[in-house]
């Protein structure tokens, strides 16, 4: 398996391109399902909705995510150290 | 107790009760016996649909065997679980470590077959009791202030459904465990509602458990993660099933988990925050409250526990060879670590809902029945966070931890590797059912409550599957540098909580410390001197009244016993005389007396 998962970096823009054309079968077989039978208006008649839905959905997670830690959420590791005493737990076996 | 009915819960207290006298090698037999008797107990229950081991207690009828479809499907896999936890910790020698977990998963099983508050109140408050040893065992410098920390939230949580309890019991006159009036809901029904939240880690009761499991020990956490959760969810669907509140509630959680978890530098609060965002869809679907709701929470309550254990014990095994849970601090582990990379990347699949592996059989369920009933923007957004699913734990884990870049140590690479023979049979066990549940979920589907009439496999379902997975994965890689994980901690609501004990503490050590001083000085100047003058007085007149009186007399009995004592000389010749006159002198009074 190591030896495997070498092999592909060492390959990775043959690997990139097989992604690449996986997506496109998945869009394509997006385009041919049958979606009569989907819950709401814009799956009916959007062509491969889920693929907008899904590339949207991860960069708006994505980039919300960063945002809100660099707006403060995300803080140094001894943030309540000082006033609780607290320190990381020893490195354990 | 029927004979039919066997209840799991005694025989995992009894045998952790005989556990520490089980010693060699005998242990480990033992170890896996038990649990593995317990999951044959349930198998055997499974079979049953009625109530048995009823007591009276004072006034009140203890349910402890209440078999049906819900109680019966929860009970099979948490007993499940424990087979597969104590198999992964085999080799802990610590018999206190399997102590805590048996009677953790006796308690998750009592309160699924108990149908009634007070046994239910019972086993809820066993396993918070129980589950605080699987992270004070972990030993380290913060693990018992963590710990109480963990108490503290869930005895809060306990008082507050005990106080739904009694409110219900005075409003109802009984004590009875089932479907409240969730149309029609009473100040109990919501007290009871929020106890039970607080153990699903509804937000924002949640920060004990990002706070507990990632700092639990190794096997602790596989254990953590399946039971306190999914309990409640069950409690939920049993008592607060059409709860609307729990829509929102649960999509809530759904979202805030998946940003929390992107922001994450360590790999098993990661997980942690996974488990919030995954029970909000159980939590929602309750709300929801329909047949295939009801049956979608159920359903992925199940898998969630097989694929988020499969998870724990991929990500304790990396703490347990490296000592390490920061991703900052571990990476590109696959070379060392192969097989552990196999069955993390299962788990990540399952959780991601990929076609053919757990979750994608049961979270669907959920969202399709939010469609049904027309909560498009509950099931949307339900969509949204499993997308985030995949973006953090199909994407951000595996690439963070075992592939990315290296960030270990020298000593930390050395130590990495796979784990002993043991864990590994756990993950493999966890990895398979995880691969059988999602590619032939029949079995489970003939488990749940209700009849499903649920086909996963359509054309339809699969494409808008790969469609998701698929280009969310395009963009990790495109954003992934936004992702990078930075040695940092998240602020979350505990900092409230932090914030507020920082008050009170402010509050005891400045305005009541010195309240308390003054009322001291003002009772010492006031209070004591007139205490002092009055027992200066209360002194006098003990001195001068009452011992004047008590000496007075000792002093006149004294006097008179002067007196009397120059008759007494000792000479036999005067005593006769002193006597003879005196009966002389009596005599010759009577005579005197007689006569006139």
């Amino acid at each position: 398996m190591t030896q495997f998962i070498e092999y592909l970096q060492t390959h990775l823009k043959i690997l990139v391109g097989v992604c690449y054309g996986i997506l496109v079968v998945v869009v394509g077989f997006a385009l041919v399902v049958d979606t009569s039978h989907a819950h709401s208006w814009v799956e009916q008649h959007i062509p491969a909705f889920w693929s907008i839905f899904g590339a949207i959905a991860a960069a708006v997670i994505i980039v919300v995510a960063r945002w809100l830690g660099r707006a403060g959420l995300q803080v140094r590791t001894d943030f309540y150290d000082c006033c609780t005493g607290d320190n990381s737990n020893e490195e354990e076996k | 107790m029927t004979s039919s009915f066997i209840h799991p819960s005694l025989l995992l207290i009894a045998g952790a009760l005989v556990l520490p006298f089980v010693r060699g090698p005998l242990r480990r037999p033992y170890l896996f016996l038990v649990p593995l008797l317990a999951l044959g107990a349930v198998m055997l229950n499974t079979g049953l649909s009625d109530t048995f081991g009823v007591y009276r207690f004072m006034d009140w009828e203890l349910v402890f065997g209440r078999v049906d479809k819900l109680s019966s499907v929860f009970a099979c896999i948490m007993a499940l679980m424990a087979v597969i936890g104590t198999l992964y910790g085999l080799h802990v020698d610590k018999a206190g470590e399997h102590i805590a977990a048996w009677f953790y998963v006796a308690g998750s099983l009592g309160t699924i077959y108990c149908g009634d508050y007070l046994s239910l109140f019972f086993f809820w408050e066993m396993m918070a009791f129980a589950s605080v040893f699987l992270v004070w065992f972990r030993r380290g410098k913060k693990s018992l202030r963590i710990g109480y920390r963990y108490l503290l939230i869930h005895t809060i949580g306990g008082i507050i459904l005990l106080a739904g309890i009694m409110l219900r019991y005075q409003a109802v006159g009984n004590i009875s465990f089932d479907l409240m009036d969730v149309a029609h809901p009473e100040l109990y029904t919501w007290l009871i509602m929020i106890g039970f939240a607080l153990n699903a880690a509804v937000v924002p009761l949640h920060s004990w458990l990002p706070d507990a499991y990632s700092e639990a020990s190794f096997n602790g956490a596989v254990f953590m993660c399946a039971f306190t959760t999914k309990t409640a969810v069950y409690t939920l669907a049993r008592a607060c099933a059409g709860m609307e509140i729990l829509i929102v509630l649960g999509v809530a959680m759904a979202l805030y988990g998946v940003i929390y978890a992107v922001m994450e530098n360590d790999i098993r609060r990661l997980l942690a925050w996974s488990i919030v965002s995954q029970v909000g869809y159980m939590v929602a679907g309750v709300g929801i409250g329909t047949d295939l709701a009801i049956n979608g929470a159920t359903a992925h309550a199940v898998v969630h526990i097989l694929y988020k254990s499969l998870l724990f014990m991929g990500t304790g095994s990396v703490l347990y060879m490296t000592g390490k849970t920061k991703f900052t601090e571990l990476g590109g582990l696959y070379k060392k670590m192969p097989v552990t990379l196999f069955f993390t990347i299962i788990g990540c699949l399952s959780i991601s809902a990929a076609p053919y592996f757990a979750a994608y059989v049961s979270k669907s369920m959920i969202i399709t029945a939010g469609f049904e009933e027309h909560l498009y923007v509950t099931s949307w957004l339900l969509m949204f966070g499993a997308t985030g699913t995949f973006i953090y734990n199909g994407l951000k884990l595996p690439y963070f931890l075992f592939f990315g870049k290296n960030n270990c140590s020298d000593e930390t690479w050395e130590r990495a590797g796979d784990p002993p023979g043991n864990m590994m049979i756990a993950m493999a066990l966890g990895a398979t059912l995880c691969f059988l549940v999602g590619s032939a979920p029949s079995f489970l589907y003939s488990m749940l409550p209700y009849p499903v009439d649920y086909d996963p496999f359509t054309a339809y379902h699969l494409a808008e599957t790969l469609q998701i997975l698929g280009f969310a994965a395009l963009v990790f890689f495109l954003l992934k540098g936004l992702m990078t994980p930075v040695d940092k901690i998240c602020l979350d609501v505990d900092w409230l909580y932090r914030q507020l004990g920082r008050g009170f503490m402010w509050l005891s050590k400045n305005p009541i410390q010195w309240f308390d001083t003054a009322w001291g000085e003002a009772y010492r100047a006031v209070g004591l001197r007139s205490l002092m003058t009055l027992s200066k007085f209360w002194s006098w007149f003990d001195w001068h009244a009452i011992d004047g009186v008590v000496d007075g007399l000792a002093r006149s009995v004294r006097a008179l016993g002067g007196k009397v004592r120059v008759l007494q000389s000792g000479q036999i010749q005067y005593v006769l005389f002193y006597a003879t006159s005196l009966a002389a002198v009596v005599v010759i009074t009577f005579i005197l007396y007689q006569l006139y």
